[in-house]
C-alpha cells in the first residue's frame, strides 16, 4: 500500500491550487492532511483519485498512475471526498450492492459486511432511501462503501465536518482500527482528531506544503514545553513570586490559574507537579495548548 | 477480483440506474402523461372520424394515430431521459460516489444510457399499446407493421437520448441539459425543418425530427414520395388567398434507409461525444 504524489501542481488558469506537491507514504498507518479552507486539500485528494487532472506530475496510487490507469489504480482503494451523494432513489443496502457489485465483491462476503457495518457504524435501516438520510446517515452509509471492499488505502476528506459527537467517534474509532492494517490518508481542520489517530502530518497552505513528518517528531519541534496549573484559590502576587522559583518560572498567570515553562522532560514536568501542591491546593494540572495546535499555529500562521 | 470486467460493471450500471429512473417522478409524470395523452388522442380521433377511420385499415389507423403526436412524443421522453445523463454526476455530488469507483466513465454512461433508453421505451409503448388497443376495437386485428414501427421507435430514442445526453455533458447543471434538449428537439427541428423544408425546399435530412417520422410513414402504403411540390396550402378563398396559394411549398419525406441513417448517424457521433466529454470532464465542486 502506496501513495505517491510527485511534484504534482494543479493550475485553474493563474491561479495555482497545488504548486509543486511532493510526498510519499508506505505501508500501513494514518496520515493526518491540516491547512486552512482553500488551503489546496481537496484539490489534492481529487487528483488523488482522478476527479481531477494535474496540470503537471504525478499521483500514483500502489505505484499505478491514477490519471493514467484510474480503473487499475482505484480497484483497492476507497475513499470519500467532499459529502457525497449516491443516487437518492436506492435504498442504503442498494447503494452498498452498487459499489461492492463494481468492485468485483461476491455476494457472499458483501452480505457479511453490509452486517458488520451495520453494527460498527450504526448505519440508518437499510431499506431506507438514501435521498432521505440525514447528512451524518449519509456520511457513514457512504464510509461503509468505501469499506465494503476491504481496500488497502483508505482518502478521506474531512470526514467528520459538520457530524456530531457521537458520529466523530465512530469515524475515530474506525480510522484507529483501520490503521493497523490499512493506509488511511485523511484531511481534517480537527487536530485533536488528528493527533489522536495519526502518525503522519503534512501541513498545506496556499497549494504548497510547508511542512510533514512524524506527529511526535513535530510535537516536538513545537512542543510548547509548558504547563497550566489550576489552584483552589486565585493566584496573588506572592504565589507568582514563588512560581517563578518552579520550572523556568511563569509564562502568565489568569484567576487561580498559572502556566509555567518547564525543559519539556518528563521527569522536570512531574518536579513541578510536587512543588506547585506544596504552595496550595491544586485543582487541575494539564499540557499547555496543544503540541499540534502550536505547530499548526506556528507553521500556517507564519506564512 | 474477476467480476469487475467492463462487460459486468455495464451491467451494473445498468441495472442501478434501471432500479433508480423507475422511482423518480420523471418516470411516473411521464408515464402518466403519455398515457393522458394517448388516451385523449385516442378518444379524440375516434369521437372525430369514426366512420372513415372504421372503413379504413389498420395501417390507415395507426398512421393517422401516430403521425399527430408520436413523434413530438419521442423526443420529449428521449430528452428528458438523456438530459442528465452525465449531469447527474457533475451537477450533483454524486460524482464523489460514483466516479471514484474503479470503472470506467465510459462503461458507467452506457449502462445509464441503457436504462434510459429501456425506461423511456417503456414509456413509449404505453402510447403504442393504446393503439393497438384501438385497432383491436376497430378491426379485430392489428398490422404486423406495428413491430417494424417499434424498431424504428427504439432508434429515434437511442439517438433522442444519445442527442439529449450530449448537453448533459456541456452543461453542469441536471435541468439545464434537459431544458435545452427538449427547446431543440421540440421545438427548433420543426421550425428548422419548416423553414428549411417546405419553404426553401431543401430536404432537412439533418434533421432529428424529420428522419424520425420513418416511424408511422411506413404504415402509409405506398410509401410517400421523397418529395412533393405543389401550392402552399394556406386555404382560404378570394383574391388575397389566390396571391397566397401562388407560393409553392414543398413536402418532404425520409425513404426508410435515410430515416434510419440519419438515426443512426445521431445516435453514434452524440454518443461519443458525450462519452469523451464525460471521460475528460473535472470535477471541480
Amino acid at each position: 500500500m502506496e501513495i505517491s504524489f510527485n511534484n504534482v501542481s494543479k493550475n485553474y488558469s493563474k491561479f495555482k491550487a497545488l504548486d509543486d506537491v511532493s510526498f510519499h507514504y508506505n505501508g500501513h498507518g494514518a496520515i493526518g492532511y491540516l491547512g486552512p479552507n482553500g488551503a489546496g486539500k481537496t484539490t489534492t485528494l481529487k487528483v488523488m483519485t482522478n476527479l481531477l487532472h494535474p496540470t503537471s506530475g504525478t499521483a500514483e496510487l500502489n505505484g499505478i498512475d491514477v490519471n493514467k490507469h484510474p480503473k487499475r489504480a482505484m480497484l483497492n482503494v476507497g475513499s470519500m471526498i467532499e459529502t457525497p451523494t449516491p443516487y437518492p432513489f436506492l435504498t442504503v443496502k442498494e447503494s452498498l450492492q452498487f459499489v461492492a457489485e463494481l468492485r468485483g465483491i461476491d455476494k457472499k462476503t458483501m452480505e457479511s459486511r453490509i452486517d458488520e457495518f451495520y453494527d460498527a457504524l450504526k448505519l440508518p435501516p437499510l431499506k431506507s432511501r438514501m435521498g432521505q438520510l440525514s447528512k451524518g446517515q449519509r456520511q457513514r452509509a457512504v464510509f461503509a462503501s468505501v469499506l465494503i471492499s476491504d481496500p488497502d488505502i483508505v482518502i478521506l476528506d474531512e470526514p467528520t465536518s459538520g457530524l456530531d459527537p457521537f458520529e466523530r467517534k465512530i469515524f475515530r474509532d474506525f480510522i484507529l482500527k483501520l490503521k493497523k492494517t490499512k493506509l488511511v490518508f485523511f484531511s481534517s481542520h480537527i487536530l485533536s482528531e488528528v493527533s489522536e489517530t495519526c502518525d503522519d502530518v503534512i501541513f498545506i497552505n496556499h497549494g504548497k506544503i510547508l511542512k510533514q513528518g512524524k506527529i511526535e517528531e513535530i510535537s516536538q519541534e513545537f512542543n510548547t514545553s509548558a504547563v497550566s496549573v489550576e489552584f483552589l484559590k486565585p493566584v496573588d502576587d506572592s504565589m507568582v513570586k514563588q512560581l517563578d522559583t518552579i520550572g523556568s518560572g511563569v509564562l502568565k498567570t489568569e484567576g487561580r490559574t498559572a502556566v509555567i515553562k518547564f525543559s519539556g522532560k518528563e521527569s522536570d514536568r512531574a518536579e513541578i507537579l510536587q512543588d506547585v501542591i506544596k504552595l496550595a491546593p491544586v485543582i487541575s494540572y494539564t499540557s499547555y495548548g496543544s503540541d499540534l495546535e502550536y505547530a499548526y499555529i506556528s507553521i500556517l500562521g507564519e506564512k | 477480483m474477476e467480476n469487475d470486467s467492463d462487460f459486468n460493471q455495464y451491467m451494473i450500471s445498468f441495472k442501478y440506474q434501471f432500479k433508480s429512473y423507475l422511482r423518480t417522478k420523471r418516470f411516473l409524470g411521464l408515464f402518466i402523461f403519455t398515457l393522458i395523452i394517448s388516451v385523449g388522442i385516442t378518444a379524440l380521433i375516434l369521437h372525430d372520424e369514426y366512420s372513415m377511420l372504421k372503413a379504413g385499415t389498420p395501417l390507415f389507423y395507426f398512421y393517422n394515430y401516430l403521425e399527430g403526436f408520436a413523434t413530438d412524443l419521442v423526443v420529449i421522453i428521449g430528452a428528458f431521459f438523456g438530459g442528465d445523463i452525465i449531469s447527474t454526476d457533475t451537477g450533483t455530488n454524486a460524482a464523489y460516489y460514483t466516479l471514484v469507483q474503479p470503472v470506467r466513465r465510459s462503461v458507467l454512461f452506457l449502462g445509464r444510457y441503457t436504462a434510459a433508453l429501456i425506461s423511456s421505451f417503456v414509456i413509449v409503448f404505453v402510447y403504442f399499446l393504446i393503439g393497438i388497443i384501438s385497432s383491436f376495437y376497430l378491426y379485430g386485428t392489428v398490422t404486423s407493421v406495428i413491430f417494424e414501427s417499434l424498431g424504428i421507435v427504439v432508434l429515434f430514442l437511442a439517438a433522442a437520448i444519445s442527442f439529449a445526453s450530449l448537453f448533459s455533458g456541456i452543461f453542469k447543471g441536471q435541468s439545464s441539459g434537459i431544458i435545452v434538449s427538449v427547446l431543440l428537439l421540440f421545438i427548433g427541428f420543426p421550425i428548422i425543418d419548416e423553414f428549411v423544408g417546405a419553404i426553401g425546399g431543401i430536404d432537412p435530412l439533418f434533421s432529428l425530427d424529420f428522419a424520425g417520422h420513418i416511424m408511422y410513414l411506413i404504415f402509409e402504403k405506398p410509401y410517400p414520395a421523397a418529395k412533393v411540390v405543389g401550392p402552399a396550402g394556406f386555404g382560404g378563398s378570394g383574391a388575397a388567398a389566390a396571391r397566397v396559394s401562388s407560393f409553392v411549398g414543398y413536402t418532404f419525406n425520409p425513404t426508410v434507409m435515410q430515416g434510419i441513417g440519419v438515426l443512426i448517424a445521431y445516435m453514434a457521433i452524440c454518443g461519443i461525444i458525450a462519452i469523451l466529454l464525460y471521460t475528460r470532464r473535472q470535477i471541480e465542486g
